[in-house]
Protein backbone atom coordinates (compact mmCIF):
# COMPACT_ATOMS: atom_id res chain seq x y z
CA UNK A 1 0.00 0.00 0.00
CA UNK A 2 1.15 3.43 -1.30
CA UNK A 3 5.06 1.75 -1.43
CA UNK A 4 7.22 2.81 -4.46
CA UNK A 5 8.87 0.18 -6.26
CA UNK A 6 12.42 0.44 -7.70
CA UNK A 7 13.33 -1.21 -10.59
CA UNK A 8 15.54 -4.05 -9.13
CA UNK A 9 12.18 -4.64 -7.08
CA UNK A 10 10.21 -4.88 -10.34
CA UNK A 11 12.82 -6.83 -12.32
CA UNK A 12 12.47 -9.79 -9.51
CA UNK A 13 8.78 -9.50 -9.66
CA UNK A 14 8.96 -10.24 -13.21
CA UNK A 15 11.31 -12.77 -13.58
CA UNK A 16 9.20 -14.75 -10.89
CA UNK A 17 6.08 -14.29 -12.72
CA UNK A 18 7.57 -15.24 -16.32
CA UNK A 19 9.89 -17.72 -14.31
CA UNK A 20 12.98 -16.68 -16.21
CA UNK A 21 16.57 -15.18 -14.33
CA UNK A 22 16.71 -11.93 -12.75
CA UNK A 23 19.77 -10.87 -15.37
CA UNK A 24 17.23 -11.78 -18.43
CA UNK A 25 14.04 -9.66 -16.81
CA UNK A 26 16.23 -6.82 -16.13
CA UNK A 27 17.97 -6.80 -19.67
CA UNK A 28 14.52 -6.99 -20.70
CA UNK A 29 13.08 -4.39 -19.01
CA UNK A 30 16.31 -2.02 -19.72
CA UNK A 31 15.72 -2.79 -22.97
CA UNK A 32 11.97 -2.05 -23.24
CA UNK A 33 12.13 1.46 -21.52
CA UNK A 34 15.04 2.69 -23.72
CA UNK A 35 13.16 1.55 -26.51
CA UNK A 36 9.98 3.06 -25.22
CA UNK A 37 11.33 6.22 -24.28
CA UNK A 38 13.34 6.63 -27.60
CA UNK A 39 10.33 6.53 -29.39
CA UNK A 40 8.58 9.21 -27.22
CA UNK A 41 11.52 11.93 -27.24
CA UNK A 42 11.22 11.29 -31.20
CA UNK A 43 7.66 12.26 -30.77
CA UNK A 44 5.95 8.89 -31.57
CA UNK A 45 3.62 7.01 -29.71
CA UNK A 46 4.22 3.41 -28.04
CA UNK A 47 1.83 0.82 -27.77
CA UNK A 48 1.95 -1.91 -25.39
CA UNK A 49 -0.38 -4.76 -25.08
CA UNK A 50 -2.01 -5.43 -22.23
CA UNK A 51 -0.38 -2.65 -20.59
CA UNK A 52 -1.24 0.87 -22.17
CA UNK A 53 -0.62 2.74 -24.80
CA UNK A 54 1.80 6.07 -24.62
CA UNK A 55 0.60 9.06 -27.12
CA UNK A 56 1.45 12.27 -27.86
CA UNK A 57 -1.17 14.90 -27.45
CA UNK A 58 -2.87 16.16 -30.51
CA UNK A 59 -1.56 19.91 -29.65
CA UNK A 60 1.74 20.06 -28.32
CA UNK A 61 1.30 23.26 -26.21
CA UNK A 62 4.16 24.20 -24.69
CA UNK A 63 7.73 23.10 -25.98
CA UNK A 64 9.07 23.99 -22.71
CA UNK A 65 7.18 21.54 -21.00
CA UNK A 66 6.17 18.48 -23.16
CA UNK A 67 3.91 15.64 -21.50
CA UNK A 68 2.33 12.27 -22.72
CA UNK A 69 -0.47 10.66 -22.47
CA UNK A 70 -0.75 6.99 -20.78
CA UNK A 71 -4.09 5.67 -21.97
CA UNK A 72 -3.80 2.15 -19.56
CA UNK A 73 -5.23 -0.98 -21.41
CA UNK A 74 -9.15 -1.73 -20.63
CA UNK A 75 -8.17 -5.09 -19.04
CA UNK A 76 -5.66 -3.63 -16.47
CA UNK A 77 -7.98 -0.89 -16.16
CA UNK A 78 -10.95 -2.94 -15.05
CA UNK A 79 -7.92 -5.70 -12.98
CA UNK A 80 -7.11 -2.42 -11.04
CA UNK A 81 -10.61 -1.15 -10.51
CA UNK A 82 -11.76 -5.38 -9.20
CA UNK A 83 -12.86 -4.04 -6.02
CA UNK A 84 -15.35 -1.57 -7.12
CA UNK A 85 -17.27 -3.60 -9.84
CA UNK A 86 -20.05 -4.29 -8.19
CA UNK A 87 -20.70 0.08 -7.78
CA UNK A 88 -22.55 1.91 -10.50
CA UNK A 89 -23.52 5.11 -10.51
CA UNK A 90 -26.23 5.90 -8.74
CA UNK A 91 -28.89 8.97 -9.25
CA UNK A 92 -29.34 10.50 -5.99
CA UNK A 93 -32.65 12.40 -5.34
CA UNK A 94 -33.74 15.19 -3.36
CA UNK A 95 -37.07 14.74 -3.11
CA UNK A 96 -36.57 11.52 -1.22
CA UNK A 97 -37.85 12.02 2.82
CA UNK A 98 -36.08 9.72 5.62
CA UNK A 99 -39.44 7.71 5.95
CA UNK A 100 -39.65 7.03 2.23
CA UNK A 101 -36.40 5.90 2.38
CA UNK A 102 -36.65 3.84 5.56
CA UNK A 103 -39.66 2.07 3.88
CA UNK A 104 -37.58 1.51 0.65
CA UNK A 105 -34.31 -0.19 2.23
CA UNK A 106 -37.20 -2.30 4.67
CA UNK A 107 -38.78 -3.54 1.30
CA UNK A 108 -35.22 -4.54 0.07
CA UNK A 109 -33.89 -6.08 3.50
CA UNK A 110 -36.78 -8.42 3.56
CA UNK A 111 -37.18 -8.95 -0.30
CA UNK A 112 -33.61 -9.34 -1.32
CA UNK A 113 -32.13 -10.79 2.70
CA UNK A 114 -29.75 -8.15 2.51
CA UNK A 115 -27.76 -6.80 5.76
CA UNK A 116 -29.09 -3.02 5.91
CA UNK A 117 -28.40 -2.17 9.78
CA UNK A 118 -30.67 1.26 9.66
CA UNK A 119 -33.72 -1.01 8.51
CA UNK A 120 -33.93 -3.66 11.65
CA UNK A 121 -35.77 -1.26 13.60
CA UNK A 122 -38.65 -0.75 10.89
CA UNK A 123 -38.41 -4.49 10.19
CA UNK A 124 -39.09 -5.18 13.44
CA UNK A 125 -42.38 -2.82 13.62
CA UNK A 126 -43.31 -5.15 10.01
CA UNK A 127 -43.30 -7.27 11.86
CA UNK A 128 -45.04 -6.18 14.77
CA UNK A 129 -47.62 -5.49 12.26
CA UNK A 130 -48.20 -8.31 10.78
CA UNK A 131 -48.11 -10.40 14.17
CA UNK A 132 -51.34 -9.07 15.39
CA UNK A 133 -53.57 -10.32 12.66
CA UNK A 134 -52.11 -13.81 12.95
CA UNK A 135 -52.67 -13.70 17.11
CA UNK A 136 -56.48 -12.49 16.19
CA UNK A 137 -57.60 -15.00 14.01
CA UNK A 138 -57.93 -17.88 16.05
CA UNK A 139 -60.88 -16.34 18.08
CA UNK A 140 -62.54 -15.88 14.80
CA UNK A 141 -61.97 -19.76 14.40
CA UNK A 142 -62.38 -21.00 18.13
CA UNK A 143 -65.09 -18.70 19.83
CA UNK A 144 -67.99 -19.57 17.77
CA UNK A 145 -68.69 -23.52 19.18
CA UNK A 146 -68.51 -21.97 22.82
CA UNK A 147 -70.01 -19.00 22.35
CA UNK A 148 -73.31 -18.89 24.52
CA UNK A 149 -76.08 -17.95 22.87
CA UNK A 150 -79.06 -19.67 25.02
CA UNK A 151 -78.37 -17.35 27.82
CA UNK A 152 -79.20 -14.78 25.44
CA UNK A 153 -82.44 -16.58 25.24
CA UNK A 154 -82.90 -16.62 28.79
CA UNK A 155 -82.62 -12.87 29.20
CA UNK A 156 -85.66 -11.14 29.14
CA UNK A 157 -86.98 -13.40 32.41
CA UNK A 158 -83.96 -11.95 33.84
CA UNK A 159 -84.52 -8.59 33.76
CA UNK A 160 -88.14 -9.17 34.31
CA UNK A 161 -87.47 -10.57 37.75
CA UNK A 162 -83.81 -9.52 38.91
CA UNK A 163 -83.43 -5.64 39.25
CA UNK A 164 -79.67 -6.18 38.92
CA UNK A 165 -77.20 -3.19 38.39
CA UNK A 166 -75.27 -4.52 35.70
CA UNK A 167 -77.89 -5.65 33.46
CA UNK A 168 -78.56 -2.75 31.98
CA UNK A 169 -75.53 -1.47 30.75
CA UNK A 170 -74.30 -4.45 29.02
CA UNK A 171 -77.58 -5.60 27.10
CA UNK A 172 -77.38 -2.50 24.76
CA UNK A 173 -73.97 -3.74 23.85
CA UNK A 174 -74.87 -7.05 23.61
CA UNK A 175 -77.69 -6.89 21.34
CA UNK A 176 -75.87 -5.52 18.27
CA UNK A 177 -73.14 -7.31 18.68
CA UNK A 178 -75.12 -10.37 18.59
CA UNK A 179 -76.64 -9.56 15.24
CA UNK A 180 -73.20 -8.54 13.74
CA UNK A 181 -72.19 -11.95 14.63
CA UNK A 182 -75.33 -14.15 14.19
CA UNK A 183 -74.52 -13.86 10.34
CA UNK A 184 -71.78 -16.43 11.19
CA UNK A 185 -72.84 -18.31 13.70
CA UNK A 186 -74.26 -21.76 13.36
CA UNK A 187 -77.54 -22.76 15.24
CA UNK A 188 -75.31 -25.55 16.07
CA UNK A 189 -74.09 -23.17 18.79
CA UNK A 190 -77.20 -22.87 20.53
CA UNK A 191 -77.04 -26.81 21.51
CA UNK A 192 -73.55 -26.49 22.70
CA UNK A 193 -74.48 -23.35 25.24
CA UNK A 194 -77.67 -25.44 26.50
CA UNK A 195 -74.93 -28.24 27.37
CA UNK A 196 -72.96 -25.54 28.87
CA UNK A 197 -75.73 -23.89 31.09
CA UNK A 198 -78.15 -26.49 32.04
CA UNK A 199 -75.49 -28.59 34.30
CA UNK A 200 -75.03 -25.00 35.68
CA UNK A 201 -78.84 -24.29 36.78
CA UNK A 202 -78.75 -28.17 38.33
CA UNK A 203 -76.03 -27.22 40.17
CA UNK A 204 -77.04 -24.04 41.28
CA UNK A 205 -80.88 -25.58 42.24
CA UNK A 206 -79.16 -28.50 43.83
CA UNK A 207 -77.25 -25.75 46.32
CA UNK A 208 -80.59 -23.77 46.76
CA UNK A 209 -82.17 -26.74 48.12
CA UNK A 210 -79.45 -27.86 50.37
CA UNK A 211 -78.62 -24.26 51.55
CA UNK A 212 -79.49 -20.74 50.02
CA UNK A 213 -78.07 -18.19 53.13
CA UNK A 214 -74.48 -18.73 52.21
CA UNK A 215 -74.31 -18.34 48.50
CA UNK A 216 -75.23 -14.74 47.93
CA UNK A 217 -72.18 -13.31 49.71
CA UNK A 218 -70.08 -15.34 47.03
CA UNK A 219 -71.94 -14.43 44.26
CA UNK A 220 -72.09 -11.06 44.77
CA UNK A 221 -68.34 -10.86 45.39
CA UNK A 222 -67.38 -12.96 41.97
CA UNK A 223 -69.90 -10.70 40.03
CA UNK A 224 -67.60 -7.59 40.13
CA UNK A 225 -64.74 -9.64 39.45
CA UNK A 226 -65.90 -11.32 36.37
CA UNK A 227 -66.95 -7.26 35.10
CA UNK A 228 -63.43 -6.52 35.69
CA UNK A 229 -61.96 -9.20 34.05
CA UNK A 230 -63.94 -8.46 31.13
CA UNK A 231 -63.25 -5.06 31.00
CA UNK A 232 -59.24 -5.70 30.31
CA UNK A 233 -59.64 -8.26 27.48
CA UNK A 234 -61.79 -5.97 25.63
CA UNK A 235 -59.14 -3.45 25.94
CA UNK A 236 -56.81 -6.03 24.97
CA UNK A 237 -58.66 -6.21 21.32
CA UNK A 238 -58.39 -2.36 20.86
CA UNK A 239 -54.96 -0.65 21.77
CA UNK A 240 -53.51 -2.22 18.51
CA UNK A 241 -54.62 0.54 15.73
CA UNK A 242 -53.63 -1.52 12.69
CA UNK A 243 -53.60 0.56 9.48
CA UNK A 244 -54.94 -2.65 7.54
CA UNK A 245 -58.54 -2.56 7.23
CA UNK A 246 -58.68 -6.53 7.62
CA UNK A 247 -56.95 -6.43 10.88
CA UNK A 248 -58.95 -3.60 12.17
CA UNK A 249 -62.11 -6.13 11.56
CA UNK A 250 -60.79 -8.67 13.39
CA UNK A 251 -59.61 -6.65 15.90
CA UNK A 252 -63.19 -4.84 15.87
CA UNK A 253 -64.35 -8.51 15.86
CA UNK A 254 -62.39 -10.23 18.77
CA UNK A 255 -63.54 -6.88 20.93
CA UNK A 256 -67.04 -7.29 20.39
CA UNK A 257 -66.44 -11.00 21.21
CA UNK A 258 -64.84 -9.95 24.21
CA UNK A 259 -67.87 -8.00 25.15
CA UNK A 260 -70.25 -10.42 24.23
CA UNK A 261 -68.66 -13.13 26.08
CA UNK A 262 -68.26 -10.81 29.25
CA UNK A 263 -71.81 -9.84 29.06
CA UNK A 264 -72.82 -13.54 28.90
CA UNK A 265 -70.77 -14.56 31.92
CA UNK A 266 -72.72 -11.62 34.10
CA UNK A 267 -75.83 -13.01 32.28
CA UNK A 268 -74.88 -16.59 33.78
CA UNK A 269 -74.38 -14.95 37.27
CA UNK A 270 -77.40 -13.24 37.22
CA UNK A 271 -79.28 -16.02 36.27
CA UNK A 272 -77.61 -18.10 38.76
CA UNK A 273 -78.39 -15.48 41.21
CA UNK A 274 -81.80 -15.26 40.18
CA UNK A 275 -82.46 -19.00 40.33
CA UNK A 276 -80.58 -18.64 43.89
CA UNK A 277 -82.68 -15.26 45.34
CA UNK A 278 -86.00 -15.78 43.90
CA UNK A 279 -87.42 -18.79 45.22
CA UNK A 280 -85.24 -18.29 48.06
CA UNK A 281 -88.36 -17.33 50.25
CA UNK A 282 -90.48 -20.57 49.30
CA UNK A 283 -87.67 -22.60 49.72
CA UNK A 284 -86.71 -21.61 53.01
CA UNK A 285 -90.38 -22.23 53.73
CA UNK A 286 -90.36 -25.23 52.14
CA UNK A 287 -87.22 -27.22 53.20
CA UNK A 288 -85.91 -28.25 56.98
CA UNK A 289 -84.74 -25.27 58.87
CA UNK A 290 -82.36 -27.26 60.90
CA UNK A 291 -79.70 -27.44 58.54
CA UNK A 292 -76.26 -27.65 59.81
CA UNK A 293 -73.35 -25.58 59.83
CA UNK A 294 -71.11 -28.35 58.03
CA UNK A 295 -73.77 -29.18 55.52
CA UNK A 296 -73.76 -24.96 54.62
CA UNK A 297 -70.00 -25.01 54.50
CA UNK A 298 -70.19 -28.07 52.10
CA UNK A 299 -72.55 -26.55 50.16
CA UNK A 300 -70.87 -23.41 49.91
CA UNK A 301 -67.87 -24.83 48.72
CA UNK A 302 -69.95 -26.67 46.08
CA UNK A 303 -71.60 -23.78 45.66
CA UNK A 304 -67.61 -22.10 44.63
CA UNK A 305 -66.91 -25.21 42.76
CA UNK A 306 -70.02 -24.36 40.61
CA UNK A 307 -69.70 -20.85 40.15
CA UNK A 308 -65.84 -21.70 38.99
CA UNK A 309 -66.65 -24.12 36.63
CA UNK A 310 -68.88 -21.44 34.62
CA UNK A 311 -66.51 -19.66 35.32
CA UNK A 312 -64.41 -21.94 33.41
CA UNK A 313 -66.70 -22.54 31.05
CA UNK A 314 -66.69 -18.62 29.79
CA UNK A 315 -63.10 -17.25 30.76
CA UNK A 316 -60.77 -19.59 28.64
CA UNK A 317 -62.00 -18.66 25.70
CA UNK A 318 -60.26 -15.63 25.00
CA UNK A 319 -56.79 -17.31 26.78
CA UNK A 320 -57.58 -20.54 24.60
CA UNK A 321 -55.97 -18.65 21.04
CA UNK A 322 -52.67 -18.09 23.17
CA UNK A 323 -52.29 -21.50 22.76
CA UNK A 324 -53.42 -22.42 19.67
CA UNK A 325 -51.91 -20.02 17.93
CA UNK A 326 -51.68 -20.98 14.17
CA UNK A 327 -48.14 -21.40 13.95
CA UNK A 328 -46.50 -19.02 11.72
CA UNK A 329 -44.46 -20.87 8.79
CA UNK A 330 -41.21 -19.88 6.40
CA UNK A 331 -39.41 -21.42 3.90
CA UNK A 332 -35.76 -21.15 3.78
CA UNK A 333 -34.36 -19.93 0.83
CA UNK A 334 -30.55 -19.89 -0.37
CA UNK A 335 -30.96 -16.00 0.07
CA UNK A 336 -32.79 -15.98 3.05
CA UNK A 337 -30.93 -18.70 5.52
CA UNK A 338 -32.50 -19.31 9.12
CA UNK A 339 -30.96 -15.31 10.55
CA UNK A 340 -32.35 -13.99 7.85
CA UNK A 341 -36.11 -15.11 8.73
CA UNK A 342 -34.86 -14.45 12.45
CA UNK A 343 -34.31 -10.89 11.40
CA UNK A 344 -37.46 -10.29 9.98
CA UNK A 345 -39.32 -12.31 12.61
CA UNK A 346 -37.77 -10.76 15.55
CA UNK A 347 -35.77 -7.96 14.38
CA UNK A 348 -32.25 -9.63 15.11
CA UNK A 349 -30.37 -12.36 13.73
CA UNK A 350 -29.30 -14.39 16.38
CA UNK A 351 -32.60 -15.37 17.80
CA UNK A 352 -32.25 -17.94 14.71
CA UNK A 353 -30.98 -20.34 17.61
CA UNK A 354 -34.91 -20.44 18.82
CA UNK A 355 -35.54 -20.88 15.33
CA UNK A 356 -33.43 -24.02 15.13
CA UNK A 357 -34.37 -25.48 18.25
CA UNK A 358 -38.16 -25.52 17.53
CA UNK A 359 -37.35 -27.27 14.19
CA UNK A 360 -34.23 -29.55 15.75
CA UNK A 361 -36.42 -32.26 14.18
CA UNK A 362 -36.26 -31.39 10.60
CA UNK A 363 -33.33 -29.23 10.78
CA UNK A 364 -29.57 -32.05 10.65
CA UNK A 365 -27.32 -28.81 10.38
CA UNK A 366 -27.87 -25.52 11.37
CA UNK A 367 -25.54 -24.44 9.16
CA UNK A 368 -26.76 -26.56 6.11
CA UNK A 369 -29.99 -25.85 5.62
CA UNK A 370 -31.61 -27.28 2.73
CA UNK A 371 -33.49 -24.61 0.50
CA UNK A 372 -37.16 -25.17 0.81
CA UNK A 373 -37.08 -26.40 4.06
CA UNK A 374 -40.20 -25.24 5.74
CA UNK A 375 -39.76 -23.61 9.54
CA UNK A 376 -41.89 -22.80 12.08
CA UNK A 377 -41.39 -19.66 14.24
CA UNK A 378 -42.00 -20.04 17.35
CA UNK A 379 -43.64 -17.21 19.28
CA UNK A 380 -41.14 -15.49 21.53
CA UNK A 381 -43.39 -16.29 24.69
CA UNK A 382 -42.41 -19.80 23.88
CA UNK A 383 -38.89 -19.28 24.85
CA UNK A 384 -39.17 -16.65 27.75
CA UNK A 385 -37.25 -14.11 25.17
CA UNK A 386 -37.94 -10.36 24.48
CA UNK A 387 -36.42 -9.55 21.09
CA UNK A 388 -36.21 -6.20 22.10
CA UNK A 389 -34.45 -6.91 25.70
CA UNK A 390 -30.20 -6.74 24.44
CA UNK A 391 -29.85 -9.01 27.90
CA UNK A 392 -31.97 -11.46 25.47
CA UNK A 393 -30.09 -11.02 22.56
CA UNK A 394 -26.72 -11.97 24.26
CA UNK A 395 -28.10 -14.57 25.72
CA UNK A 396 -28.97 -15.86 22.25
CA UNK A 397 -25.46 -14.76 20.86
CA UNK A 398 -24.28 -17.00 24.01
CA UNK A 399 -26.71 -19.84 22.56
CA UNK A 400 -25.45 -19.39 18.77
CA UNK A 401 -22.00 -19.72 20.18
CA UNK A 402 -22.89 -22.90 21.69
CA UNK A 403 -25.13 -24.32 18.96
CA UNK A 404 -21.72 -23.71 16.59
CA UNK A 405 -18.84 -25.05 19.37
CA UNK A 406 -21.25 -28.02 19.17
CA UNK A 407 -21.14 -28.66 15.77
CA UNK A 408 -17.66 -28.60 15.25
CA UNK B 1 4.97 2.04 -32.72
CA UNK B 2 2.76 -0.96 -32.11
CA UNK B 3 2.91 -4.07 -29.55
CA UNK B 4 4.05 -5.88 -33.07
CA UNK B 5 6.85 -3.67 -34.18
CA UNK B 6 7.98 -3.62 -30.27
CA UNK B 7 7.90 -7.21 -29.76
CA UNK B 8 10.12 -7.23 -32.86
CA UNK B 9 12.70 -4.68 -31.90
CA UNK B 10 12.87 -6.77 -28.57
CA UNK B 11 13.52 -10.00 -29.85
CA UNK B 12 16.64 -8.69 -31.98
CA UNK B 13 18.00 -6.71 -28.98
CA UNK B 14 17.84 -9.46 -26.50
CA UNK B 15 18.64 -12.45 -28.84
CA UNK B 16 15.32 -14.22 -27.51
CA UNK B 17 12.06 -15.88 -29.57
CA UNK B 18 9.02 -13.83 -29.92
CA UNK B 19 7.25 -16.26 -27.02
CA UNK B 20 10.00 -15.36 -24.53
CA UNK B 21 9.78 -11.02 -25.05
CA UNK B 22 5.72 -12.16 -25.40
CA UNK B 23 5.58 -13.58 -21.97
CA UNK B 24 7.75 -11.23 -20.12
CA UNK B 25 5.64 -8.17 -21.12
CA UNK B 26 2.89 -9.84 -20.16
CA UNK B 27 4.28 -10.71 -16.76
CA UNK B 28 4.94 -6.77 -16.55
CA UNK B 29 1.71 -6.03 -17.77
CA UNK B 30 0.57 -8.30 -13.99
CA UNK B 31 2.66 -7.05 -11.79
CA UNK B 32 1.92 -3.48 -13.00
CA UNK B 33 -1.63 -4.35 -12.53
CA UNK B 34 -0.86 -6.21 -8.79
CA UNK B 35 1.00 -3.74 -7.49
CA UNK B 36 -0.93 -0.38 -9.05
CA UNK B 37 -4.24 -2.32 -7.72
CA UNK B 38 -3.03 -2.28 -4.39
CA UNK B 39 -1.50 1.22 -4.92
CA UNK B 40 1.60 1.14 -4.98
CA UNK B 41 4.00 2.79 -7.41
CA UNK B 42 6.53 1.21 -9.73
CA UNK B 43 9.41 4.13 -10.69
CA UNK B 44 11.29 3.26 -13.45
CA UNK B 45 14.26 5.50 -13.48
CA UNK B 46 14.90 7.49 -16.52
CA UNK B 47 11.54 7.19 -17.91
CA UNK B 48 8.59 7.68 -15.17
CA UNK B 49 6.21 6.49 -12.57
CA UNK B 50 3.48 4.18 -13.29
CA UNK B 51 1.03 5.15 -10.13
CA UNK B 52 -1.92 3.04 -8.56
CA UNK B 53 -4.44 5.99 -7.13
CA UNK B 54 -7.88 5.60 -5.75
CA UNK B 55 -10.48 8.29 -6.06
CA UNK B 56 -13.39 8.21 -3.07
CA UNK B 57 -16.85 7.86 -3.74
CA UNK B 58 -18.01 11.76 -4.71
CA UNK B 59 -21.31 13.41 -6.07
CA UNK B 60 -21.16 14.88 -8.88
CA UNK B 61 -23.87 17.82 -10.29
CA UNK B 62 -24.81 17.61 -13.98
CA UNK B 63 -25.06 21.73 -14.50
CA UNK B 64 -27.97 20.96 -17.32
CA UNK B 65 -30.39 18.46 -15.69
CA UNK B 66 -29.48 19.54 -12.57
CA UNK B 67 -29.44 16.08 -11.80
CA UNK B 68 -27.24 14.80 -8.89
CA UNK B 69 -25.58 11.34 -9.27
CA UNK B 70 -23.02 9.41 -6.79
CA UNK B 71 -19.90 7.91 -8.99
CA UNK B 72 -18.49 4.91 -7.24
CA UNK B 73 -14.29 4.70 -6.16
CA UNK B 74 -12.45 3.98 -8.27
CA UNK B 75 -8.73 2.90 -8.87
CA UNK B 76 -6.83 5.30 -11.36
CA UNK B 77 -3.79 3.87 -12.95
CA UNK B 78 -1.71 6.58 -13.93
CA UNK B 79 1.73 7.50 -15.50
CA UNK B 80 4.07 10.23 -14.81
CA UNK B 81 6.96 10.78 -17.14
CA UNK B 82 10.62 11.24 -15.32
CA UNK B 83 12.34 14.70 -15.97
CA UNK B 84 15.01 13.04 -17.70
CA UNK B 85 12.27 12.02 -20.04
CA UNK B 86 11.17 15.71 -20.36
CA UNK B 87 14.35 16.64 -20.89
CA UNK B 88 14.70 14.34 -23.67
CA UNK B 89 11.85 15.11 -25.52
CA UNK B 90 12.61 19.11 -24.85
CA UNK B 91 15.74 18.56 -26.60
CA UNK B 92 14.72 16.72 -29.09
CA UNK B 93 11.80 19.22 -30.26
CA UNK B 94 14.43 21.77 -30.21
CA UNK B 95 16.64 20.55 -32.52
Amino acid sequence: MNRKLTIIELSELVANKAQTTHRMSELFLKELFATVSQELAEGRGVEIKGLGSFVMPTAMTDEEDPTIEFAPAQSIQDAVNQPFAQFEPVELSDDLTEEELRVLTAVDGSAQGTEVEATQGVVGEVVGREEPPIMEEPPVIQEPPVMEKPPVMEEPPVIETSSMVEEPPVLPVMEPSKEAESEEEVPTDKSAGDEVTEPVVADADEAVTEAAEALPEETTETVPEETTEALPEEETGTPEPIAEDETRRVAKRSMLKGIVVGALGALLLTSLLWILFGPRGAVTGSTTPSADTLVAEKTTTAGKEASSSVFKANKPQPAEPKKDIPVIRDTVTAKRPLTVIARKHYGNEFFYVYIYEENKDRIKDVNNIAPGTEVIIPLASKYGFDPKDPECVKQAQLKSMELNRAKK
Amino acid sequence: MDNKQLVTHLTQKLGRNRADVTKLLDALAHVVTERCGELDSIAVPGFGTFIGEKHNEQVTVDNVTGKRMLVPPRVELRFEMSRVLKNRMKNQSIN
